[in-house]
């Protein structure tokens, strides 16, 4: 009566689709009534909140069937918001009644920093599972601020003549130390493509940045009326920037993608256009400027398909035999006790 | 019933499609040629409902159960309430539509500013000295240079202090004027926490001719260290900024933008209604006194002029942006101190 089920096959070497299930209808109402629960309980809810939207986006995003899953329990975000609150506070405080002290708490903020994003990536990558696997990070304080403090120091020093490498070195960092079980990704990411797709940024907003302003006289703003003038430039202003932003991004994803892998295991690639993406960060940024927020949903789920539709992960047949290393290393008793700080100390 | 979906051993990568039969209270699955997986419904433990998400199974003995459809319901779920089922129902969404954007202003406008408020009360006096000497300190690094009036103008000027002091019954331990240039500020006069008060040589020049309008204008900084103003407007900064980092804060970049730009335009409003306390301050006294309220007009006055020639752009159709700025529309304050009685 049962029908006997066999194991998975992994066909060798064929790319599958990265696939994206949401739809703005559901996510819609996830999304409102998760803001008013947390503005009715001054903030409380939202760590639920974030679980649950982080849950809806990761359950629709499948590769071959399977699901990811996002495994935070709201209590953890729910500690982490309270400490960064807390530090927020107390940052704040000594910023506006004793300015001098903030001076000083500034840069001990810059210490502090390359901690604060491993904390957080590191949180992000453990509470992430796909196929009964979980993710992990492996960075550690001094290579965080070697890239996230040392080299953009160096960059100012060099006229930004190092942005390139800087950048490069940035999310070879973040991807070099990512862990999907016992097993390490690897990447190898070129300065040269980090490079051209700054200059064609910077090219891009030589055409843009020209062209909106050439917009504005045709508009026929008149100098005079400062509240036209700032009505139609701010928002000009804002979609010229997501538009810059798209292109770089666009770019440096596929990049990204196409040169990191799993030794072994799985490959990824990515295809997205740079017009289509900047068309539906610009038309989204817009959309939801004119609703006054509400086409948020929308525009977070048409996002993530676009994303997703371009992306794409080669499954080879060892990917079925690796172990959750966490699961397995580490006893309950020292999950729960792990430390104090295994929480995404963030308020975003 | 027959459920069909991925079923995971506990902690391995594989997985198997599998049809879970759910039976007389209990579920039974058999994957992998010859292993099976067994127990009572009510033993499962279930993921939370989200809408649009398939419920996750976990067995007691650690294998999951993923159904491969999202709208296929545990029989432990259908009666008991959820959140799921709230962000599904068609009024809650509508009720919650039109809550939220009056929520987050009755929050910004109002519990804000009440907080705020009621938090200066709590501050203590060395806290505000402390914040005023360093706020002093780095105001004068940045943006002041001494005085290049010559020493009798000053003078006078620290006689028409001592006496509106005087005049007012403050003592001068806690007040104290100074005088200096500066580029930045230009014709100007602001007042700190702690009870120090600057004057800028380009106003006193421009008000040479007038000591009762500079009379005014020190009342009208007085009006703002009494009223603890400059305190009031920090604690707003803090509790807006707190309130919305933890409300909402996870947000992406474009609703934090309106929600930040709220907060601002709500702090602007806050800065405009101390002006209006501070003016209210200065004609009270100057009336109590027996100066004339047209003293301070003519202060004002004086300052529009000088706000007129240096920028030449006219503000004539600026209506909204009255709403952003920091000092309420000069004509409307001279026209406040030129009907000003005492009540």
């Amino acid at each position: 009566m049962d029908t006997a089920s066999q194991p998975v096959q992994l066909g060798p070497s064929t790319p599958s689709l990265v696939h994206f299930s949401g739809n703005s209808k559901d996510f819609f109402g996830i999304w409102i009534v998760n803001l008013l629960l947390s503005i009715v309980t001054l903030g409380i809810y939202s760590a639920w909140a974030t679980v649950r939207t982080k849950q809806y986006f990761f359950s629709n995003t499948h590769i071959d069937k399977h699901r990811f899953e996002y495994l935070a329990t709201p209590i953890q975000i729910f500690k982490g918001r309270i400490i960064a609150s807390i530090l927020l506070v107390i940052y704040l405080f000594f910023t506006h009644y004793f300015p001098l002290v903030g001076a000083v708490l500034a840069v001990m903020i810059t210490f502090l920093a390359p901690w604060l994003i491993n904390q957080s990536f590191r949180f992000n990558m453990r509470m992430t599972r796909f196929r009964n696997v979980r993710f992990n990070f492996k960075g550690s304080y001094g290579g965080a601020c070697k890239v996230f403090l040392l080299m953009p120091i160096l960059c100012v020093f060099t006229m930004y003549l190092l942005l390139p490498w800087t950048l490069k070195k940035m999310d070879e960092y973040l991807l070099t130390n990512i862990k999907f079980g016992d097993k390490q990704f690897s990447a190898k990411l070129s300065t040269s493509k980090y490079l051209s797709a700054l200059l064609i940024t910077l090219l891009s907003s030589f055409a843009v940045i020209p062209l909106f302003i050439a917009g504005l006289f045709v508009a026929g703003s008149n100098v005079e009326d400062s509240p036209k003038v700032l009505m139609t430039l701010i928002p000009a202003y804002i979609a010229c920037m997501y538009l810059l932003k798209a292109i770089y991004q666009a770019i440096i994803r596929n990049h990204v993608f196409n040169s990191a892998e799993i030794k072994d295991i799985a490959q990824f690639h990515s295809n997205l256009s740079v017009t289509r993406f900047a068309i539906v960060e610009v038309t989204n940024i817009l959309a939801i400027g004119l609703t006054l927020g509400l086409a948020y949903p929308w525009a977070k789920i048409r996002k993530t398909k676009v994303l997703a539709e371009a992306t794409a992960v080669t499954l080879m047949p060892a990917a079925k035999d690796i172990i959750d290393t966490m699961d397995s290393t580490e006893s309950s008793l020292g999950d729960e006790a792990s430390n104090l700080f295994d929480v995404d100390v963030s308020l975003t | 019933m027959r459920v069909c979906g991925q079923l995971y051993p506990f902690s391995s990568s594989a997985s198997y499609e599998v049809d879970a039969l759910l039976d007389n209270g209990q579920i039974h699955i058999s994957y992998d040629l010859n292993r099976a997986v067994r127990c009572s419904l009510d033993s499962l433990s279930l993921a939370t409902p989200i809408p649009g998400v398939a419920t996750q199974a976990t067995f007691p003995s650690g294998e999951r159960f993923v159904p491969h459809s999202a709208d296929f319901v545990w029989p432990a779920h259908t009666k008991r309430k959820s959140i799921a089922k709230l962000e599904r129902h068609y009024v809650m969404i509508f009720s919650a539509l039109l809550l939220t954007p009056l929520l987050i202003c009755a929050l910004l406008f109002k519990v804000v500013p009440s907080t705020a408020v009621w938090l200066v009360d709590y501050v203590p006096e060395s806290m505000v000295d402390t914040m005023g000497q360093q706020s002093m300190y780095l105001i004068e690094e940045n943006f002041l240079s001494p005085s290049e009036l010559p020493p009798e103008t000053q003078n006078q000027i620290h006689l028409i202090w001592d006496e509106a002091l005087a005049a007012v019954a403050l003592s001068k331990e806690r007040y104290q004027l100074d005088i200096y240039a500066s580029e930045h500020f230009g014709a100007n006069a602001f007042a700190l926490p702690h009870g120090q008060i600057v004057i800028t040589d380009d106003l006193i020049e421009a008000l040479q001719d007038n000591p009762n309008a500079i009379r005014a204008v020190f009342l009208h900084e007085i009006g703002h260290v009494e009223g603890k103003h400059s305190i009031r407007l920090a604690a707003q900064a803090f509790a807006g900024t707190i309130a919305i980092s933890f409300i909402f804060g996870d947000m992406e970049g474009i609703l934090e933008l309106i929600i930040g730009s709220g907060n601002l335009i709500m702090g602007a409003q806050f800065s405009q209604k101390m002006e209006w306390e501070a003016d209210e301050f200065a004609l009270q006294r100057l009336a109590r006194l027996g100066h004339s309220s047209a003293d301070f007009a003519d202060a004002l006055k004086r300052l529009k002029t000088l706000s007129e020639t240096r920028k030449s752009t006219s503000e004539k159709d600026a209506t909204w942006l009255e709403y952003l700025s920091t000092h309420p529309s000069l004509d409307e304050r001279i026209k406040h101190a030129q009907t000003y009685q005492v009540n």
